[in-house]
């Protein structure tokens, strides 16, 4: 009868925690966005691919087992000596072949004297449905001032909050 | 024999889809709507088309005294981003057949998103519809595609 | 050779299928002011909005309830013009009904809009009297009025600057519930014209004329438009007049509120005018219903399309009297003619509300 409770006990504790959620950070560093020049006064585009690695979440975690995605940092920085001075605004989105381009931080407007921004992470952006494609798509709007024949890069260091299923 | 068919099959195929993409290409472009109060350049991005807005009539908010923003926007944390450069055509897809569809389409006006599909009646014509669950519950744009100035 | 030859275009259509992603080159964004039409004979067309309006309703369903009044029912004329009947007072706890109706637009192109709708309203009249001293007062008690339409409304602009509109509709009105429906030679057809200008998107304005049942009876009545909206963008104006005036107070783009009237009438066709003990028949009877509405109107967004309409105002009773054909047609009387009603009645005001769930268009 005991041995019947135990194990009775051990299946409950299993399949609840078998639905519980965890959450963990998920950090991209040193991604390289890039736009080619010549860029011109106004937005211009800088963009990068990053192919998603699940296990760096959770040794083989599966992307259905993903439940929610939310960017909670996005640092852009850049080793040229004039900074950001010529930039007036970032927007930051996210895409994939099949999920749906999100906007997800943004800095209006660009201090001066800077190397290094925080840009603000959208309070309601999901992207589940992105981090549930092998390849993603980051896409940084910059609005630059001034007119520039050579390419831009700027290194971005992003952080996601991923909540899923253990 | 054998490998001759099958070369001509690789080859009989890759042009049919290049064919296709240039197809689906000539989304590409700067194109006004019918209120001509914007220009939007429709660009690629991957497999997929988006819409930016390039040109605005009446760029600065008269409020503020500040480029516009977009302040409409339903998460309050998105409202400082500029509406010059905003990508208010999203995610399409060709479908052939002159239409690109699975996309949305952005009102700065209001902050409503609504799903959209473009269909592309002559080479320099866009019916762009904007509608609620079903097509039939929407309403459609005409945008004229535009060039340099002679 | 021939080998050679499809080993070489295959290899050449391999490399043009890859990258085709167009952010390759950056734009001058100074150059895009600088652009013309594609067309040559492209041209530009002012839209039917300005900023700020109130959503246009694609589907609505609400329902309309009046508080307890009293109907001061007259005497009525026979064929010789003499007064017969008696003086009476119907009264009621209450009134109201379903409201529903569609707008879709059905053409839409940079040079012509065209919407398509249709309309139904009841209105049951609640009694805790049974005995009715006339037919009116019998066959509002048991069956009510109701109104259903068709309606279709045209713009068209013209250039940058100038529009036209015209609106025209079909109303089945009459003493019906679901059975003994209106017949269809009773119908009511409305029809409006305006011509306007649209100096910019804050301001639209026309005049024109209508033919319209509005205050109970066929008239033929000057009508005036004016959309506006002030800098600010917080307070704004919605007017067809002598229709329809508001003045709109913006909260935010899915939240606002507006002040105003409407006048709301039409000319139904009453079947049932027979009293039932019979001492009473009369035939060919239609009523004359106007009503003027002085409300607030709330108007937020539930979710995304669907809005949320509440009206609370007073029902202010224009017109309720009764006319006789003597051949089964529509005759007109308008603003000067002296042809006598069958019965002149006075339906007493009372507040009244109204809640209508809306998907409204982009």
């Amino acid at each position: 009868m005991k041995h019947y409770f135990l194990l009775l006990s051990a299946a409950l504790i299993l399949l609840t925690s078998c639905g519980e959620s965890s959450k963990k950070t998920y950090t991209m560093n040193d991604i390289n966005l890039t736009a080619e020049g010549p860029l011109f006064d106004g937005p211009n585009t800088l963009q990068a691919t990053h192919i998603i690695d699940l296990n760096a979440i959770e040794p083989n975690l599966k992307a259905d087992q993903i439940e929610a995605v939310k960017l909670i940092k996005a640092n852009i920085s850049t080793p040229d000596s004039i900074g950001f001075n010529n930039i007036r605004n970032f927007v930051l989105q996210l895409t994939s072949s099949d999920a749906k381009m999100e906007k997800v931080a943004v800095l209006n407007p660009v201090e001066k004297n800077l190397k290094e921004v925080t840009l603000n992470p959208s309070a309601e952006s999901e992207l589940l449905d992105n981090f549930q494609q092998k390849e993603i798509i980051l896409i940084l709007d910059a609005d630059i001032e001034g007119d520039s024949e050579n390419n831009l890069t700027y290194q971005g260091n992003f952080e996601f909050e991923i909540t899923y299923k253990k | 024999m054998k490998s001759l068919f099958l070369l001509s099959f690789i080859w009989l195929t890759h042009t049919i889809s290049f064919a296709q993409s240039t197809e689906a290409d000539q989304l590409l472009g700067v194109w006004e709507p019918s209120n001509g109060k914007a220009r939007v350049k429709i660009e690629k991005i991957g497999e997929k088309y988006y819409g930016k807005i390039v040109w605005l009539k009446e760029p600065i908010d008269p409020n503020t005294g500040q480029p516009k923003v977009d302040k409409n926007n339903p998460d309050a944390s998105l409202r400082t981003v500029p509406l010059k450069g905003y990508r208010m055509l999203k995610d399409f897809k060709y479908l052939g057949g002159n239409q690109w569809d699975n996309g949305t389409i952005y009102d700065p006006e209001n902050g409503s998103t609504y799903k959209c599909i473009i269909k592309m009646t002559d080479n320099n014509t866009l019916d762009i519809r904007g509608y609620i669950g079903v097509e039939a519950l929407g309403r459609t744009d005409v945008w004229k595609r535009l060039n340099l100035k002679k | 050779m021939r080998f050679n030859i499809l080993i070489g275009l295959t290899f050449i259509s391999l490399l043009s299928y890859g990258q085709t992603d167009s952010l390759q080159q950056e734009e001058d964004f100074s150059m895009y002011e600088n652009l013309n039409f594609a067309d040559e004979g492209a041209k530009r067309f002012c839209t039917p909005k300005v900023f700020d309006l109130s959503p246009a309703k694609l589907i609505s369903i609400g329902y309309d309830y009046q508080g307890p009044f009293s109907i001061d029912y007259g005497k009525w004329k026979d064929q010789n013009g003499n007064l017969v009947g008696d003086q009476s007072q119907g009264n009621f706890q209450g009134a109201g009904g379903l409201r529903i109706g569609a707008n879709i637009p059905v053409i839409s192109k940079t040079n012509m809009v065209l919407q398509a709708g249709i309309n139904y309203a009841r209105t049951a009249f609640y009694s805790n009297s049974s005995q009715s001293a006339n037919p009116l007062d019998e066959t509002l008690k048991k069956n009510g009025l109701s109104t259903a339409g068709l309606s279709t409304t045209l713009f068209k602009p013209f250039n940058e600057e100038h529009f036209m509109i015209v609106q025209a509709s079909a109303d089945l009105n009459g003493d019906y519930a679901t059975k003994n429906i209106t017949p269809a030679k009773y119908t009511r057809y409305s029809t409006a014209i305006i011509f306007g200008k649209k100096k910019h998107d804050r301001k639209m304005i026309g005049f024109g004329l209508s033919r319209t049942y509005r205050v109970g009876e066929l008239n033929y009545i000057p009508v005036m438009l004016l959309n506006w909206t002030a800098p600010s963008r917080k307070w704004g104006v919605e007017m067809l007049a002598p229709a329809r005036v508001n003045i709109r107070k913006t909260i935010s783009p899915r939240n606002i509120i507006l002040f105003g009237y409407e006048l709301e009438g039409n000319s139904y066709h009453i079947l049932h005018s027979q009293l039932s003990n019979g001492s009473v028949n009369l035939s060919n009877i239609e009523l004359r219903r106007s009503e003027l509405r002085i409300r607030a109107t709330w108007e937020a967004s539930l979710h995304q399309f669907m809005w949320m309409s509440l009206q609370l105002g007073y029902r202010y009773g224009y017109s309720f009297n009764l006319d006789q054909y003597t051949d089964g047609k529509e005759f007109f009387r308008g603003f000067t003619g002296d042809q006598p009603y069958l019965q002149e009645n006075k339906m007493n005001g009372t507040w009244y509300a109204q809640l209508s769930i809306n998907l409204v268009s982009p």
